[in-house]
């Protein structure tokens, strides 16, 4: 029995962060929501593992999404290679540049894309990889 | 050698030896005369002497005989005798003539027998003591002082006529002397001018022999030698007649040499006056080129008042000016550059612009730089990080156009730099809002979307089919107004002029290809056909390939968004050539053409001058109820006329609408900015 796979939301706007929430456990995902950085490096070390994160751009408090991305990327981090979904609706060419050197999956635009097809790729991931991590 | 010189040497010794022995004999016979008389003198005075002598001894007899002093007596006798002697050796000699020495004969004998009587007196005296009465002796004796007196009075007489005569044939013979002497001087002299004569006429014949040559030699005749009696002779002269022809034929090979020499000369001559005469053309231009000189100098001492007027308002503009030479070295500099680099002009000369203030870029930069305005002598345009003298960082345009003289060549160069901190910072802002604005609004729009997206799934529920429908239209909504916001967001990126155009050597047909399959979807859902033509062949082209998808998209797609049902629509890309004139326009130069032509709407008449602006939508676009934003032929005229493209369009209601973009050979024009439209 595969077990259910653990997807991380930081959102810092609650109507959306619901949604996806709603959206990933219809899908069939266990979900941790988190609506700054900090708040989601702590759920990082009290949860076991993480299969993936859902990350918007904007965030509560001083840091941004960059900053997540690049926490993450660093050196030794034991978080180094958890696939990373951005999503935003800042669709500066320049921050997706900086977000796909930083080295994260995939760049969705918010407003452009459908849930549906976002979570799907989500699977697809998981689905070409034959197994969770 | 049969030398003239030992000839006259020999000539002089002979008659100066002659004068000399002459001169000698003279003398010398002068010399034996005097000393014959000197001599005969002599004898006198010494007769005399015996004279006063015998005189003394006789009366010193007279009286002796009656005294009985006696050694008085003796000492004189004794004294007689040696006159005696003495005479004979006077008169021993064979020059005297007879009668003297008769007469001497004569004394002599008197003078004996004085002696004897006086000697025998004397033994007497000595003997006897006395004096035998008087002797007879001494009678005699007494007879015979008177005879000896007499004689010797006598030889005295003769010895004064000898002198005499010998005094007068003394004076004969020198008179004779004195003859003899002068005769020998004449002869001598004459002598000598015989000499004199024969030898200079030696010398002096071939001496003018010679002259009247070199004479008629100077005169130009070199045809003589000198006499052939003349070089035959072994002395002086003949060495000098040899030399001399010696010296003639050399002097003849000389003046060969130098006629030709002098024909030599005579042409270098006229080569000389000929370059002379075009010197002094030369010189003619010269003179005239300095009246021009002057004449430009009046005219550019003006022109230094009107420079010093620029001179003074570019010191003076806010904007750093740095003139260089072709290598780019600072030779001028404005005050801004103090103001805005902290260094002051006087640092920043003679040094490479720039090496002071510059932050070091990479490499490919400066190649670009140098590329553009060296190679390809244009203007260059760029931004660059600069590092002011108290270590501030801040961000620059500079701007470098090179000013080339008549023949094309690079004088210098004129580099402005602007200090764009704070438009960068105003741009920064400016993104930043435009970027914040953007999420701030797109935030609900998602919310709306994900939401309505999941209830129309039915992950709230089941929903029935006029929900479905409402929950499809509040979607449909959403999209639209995401559409709007995306629009306008590129619209106030375009107004902020803070787009970009980055030009890449990119294929235009691979990127209609791809827009082309990307629109036939929507195409094929109205049922329309879809076509895309193009040359064959068509080169890589400098293009923004986003902004340009942008361009497609929107032509594409509006074409197909406002045609009917099974219209057709044609997408065109074909190169054109300058100066043609397409649909009412020309086209400025070799270019390619694209445009896309459909069969639907069309623009009204009335309503094509607004097409353009912003928000607009045509009358008959909106009662058709067809979605829009009006904004999309705004952004893409703003993106073709930023990059020096042309774009028109011609369209009939009802019959279709074409949109024209031409698009040079040269590819679209840079433009520096700080955001992509998205």
């Amino acid at each position: 029995m595969e077990e259910k796979k653990v997807v991380l939301v930081i959102e810092d706007e609650r109507p959306l962060l619901e949604a996806v929430k709603a959206k990933l456990e219809k899908s069939g995902f266990d979900v941790i929501t988190a609506r700054s950085v900090e708040e989601a490096f702590n759920h990082i070390e009290d949860v076991p593992f993480i299969s993936a994160v859902w990350l918007d751009h904007y965030l509560l408090g001083k840091e941004n999404g960059l900053d997540f991305v690049v926490r993450c990327k660093e050196e030794g981090s034991k978080y180094k290679d958890i696939p990373i979904f951005v999503v935003s609706n800042t669709a500066s060419p320049d921050k997706v540049q900086q977000y796909i050197q930083l080295g994260v999956n995939k760049y969705y635009t918010k407003a452009e894309k459908r849930l549906e097809d976002i979570i799907l790729d989500i699977k697809e991931f998981y689905g070409d990889k034959g197994c969770s991590i | 050698m049969n030398s003239i010189r030992s000839k006259i040497i020999i000539a002089f010794s002979v008659v100066i030896t002659i004068f000399v022995s002459l001169v000698a004999t003279v003398f010398v016979v002068n010399f034996n005369l005097v000393n014959n008389y000197k001599k005969i003198n002599e004898n006198i005075i010494y007769e005399q002497s015996l004279r006063d002598d015998v005189w003394d001894l006789i009366e010193i007899s007279y009286n002796g005989f009656n005294t009985n002093d006696y050694t008085l007596y003796y000492q004189k006798l004794e004294e007689v005798k040696e006159i005696e002697n003495k005479l004979d050796l006077m008169f021993s000699s064979s020059s005297i003539n007879q009668e003297t020495k008769f007469a001497y004969r004569s004394v002599k004998n008197s003078l004996n027998v004085i002696i004897d009587s006086v000697e025998k007196t004397k033994f007497d005296l000595e003997n006897n003591g006395q004096i035998l009465g008087v002797s007879e002796s001494f009678q005699d004796t007494v007879l015979r002082f008177d005879f000896v007196k007499q004689n010797i009075t006598n030889l005295l007489i003769l010895e004064t006529k000898n002198i005499a005569e010998t005094t007068q044939g003394i004076n004969k013979i020198q008179n004779v002397l004195t003859y003899t002497v002068s005769g020998i001087i004449v002869f001598v002299l004459l002598l000598v001018i015989f000499f004199v004569i024969i030898f200079s006429k030696k010398i002096t014949t071939p001496v003018i022999n010679l002259s009247e040559i070199s004479k008629k030699i100077s005169e130009g005749d070199l045809n003589l030698l000198v006499d052939e009696t003349l070089i035959k002779r072994g002395d002086e002269i003949g060495q000098l007649s040899i030399s001399f022809n010696i010296m003639i034929n050399k002097l003849r090979e000389k003046i060969s040499d130098f006629d030709l020499s002098n024909k030599q000369l005579d042409n270098k001559v006229k080569e000389l006056s000929e370059a002379n005469s075009s010197f002094e053309r030369s010189q003619k231009a010269v003179i005239n080129l300095l009246d021009d000189i002057s004449k430009e100098k009046e005219f550019s001492d003006s022109l230094v008042k009107d420079l010093e007027k620029f001179k003074l308002a570019v010191d003076n503009v806010s904007d750093h000016v740095v003139i260089t030479d072709s290598e780019g070295i600072v030779i001028y500099g404005n005050k801004a550059i103090e103001r805005i680099t902290g260094y002051t002009v006087e640092e920043s000369l003679g040094k490479k612009a720039g090496a002071l203030w510059r932050k070091p870029m990479d490499q490919q930069f400066y190649q670009d730089l140098w590329d553009t305005i060296k190679n390809d002598k244009q203007n260059f345009m760029g931004e660059v990080t600069n590092i002011r003298k108290n270590g501030e960082e801040y961000q620059a345009s500079i701007s470098i156009s090179p000013v080339l003289d008549a023949g094309g060549n690079i004088m210098f160069f004129v580099g402005l730099e602007k200090d764009i901190t704070k438009e960068k910072e105003v741009d920064r802002a400016k993104t930043e809002f435009v970027s914040l604005a953007s999420h701030q609004l797109r935030t609900p729009l998602s919310t709306i979307n994900w939401y309505t997206e999941m209830l129309i799934s039915g992950d709230a529920g089941e929903i029935n089919e006029d929900q479905k429908k409402y929950l499809e239209e509040i979607y449909i909504g959403n999209q639209r107004m995401v559409e709007l916001v995306n629009a306008l967001l590129n619209v106030s990126r375009l107004e902020l002029g803070t787009f970009i155009i980055e030009p890449e050597l990119s294929d235009i047909i691979e990127l209609g290809d791809s827009i082309t399959k990307e629109v036939r979807p929507l195409a094929e859902k109205r049922k329309q056909v879809l076509e895309f033509i193009h040359d064959e062949g068509i080169e890589k082209i400098q293009i923004d390939k986003q902004l340009l998808r942008i361009v497609f998209q929107n032509l594409l797609s509006n074409s197909i968004k406002y045609t009917q049902e099974e219209g057709s629509i044609k997408f065109n890309i074909h190169k054109v050539k300058g100066e043609e004139i397409i649909s009412g326009t020309r086209i400025k130069e070799d270019s390619l053409l694209i445009y896309v032509s459909d069969n639907g709407y069309g623009i009204t008449k009335n309503q094509q001058d607004k097409i353009f602006s912003k928000l607009f939508r045509a009358d008959n676009i909106r009662e058709k109820d067809t979605e829009g934003t009006g904004l999309g032929l705004y952004i893409i005229k703003t993106i073709i006329d930023n990059s020096g493209g042309q774009i028109w369009f011609e369209s009939e209601e009802d019959k279709g609408t074409t949109f024209f973009i031409a698009i040079p050979l040269t590819g679209m024009k840079k433009r520096e900015g700080s955001k992509a439209l998205s």
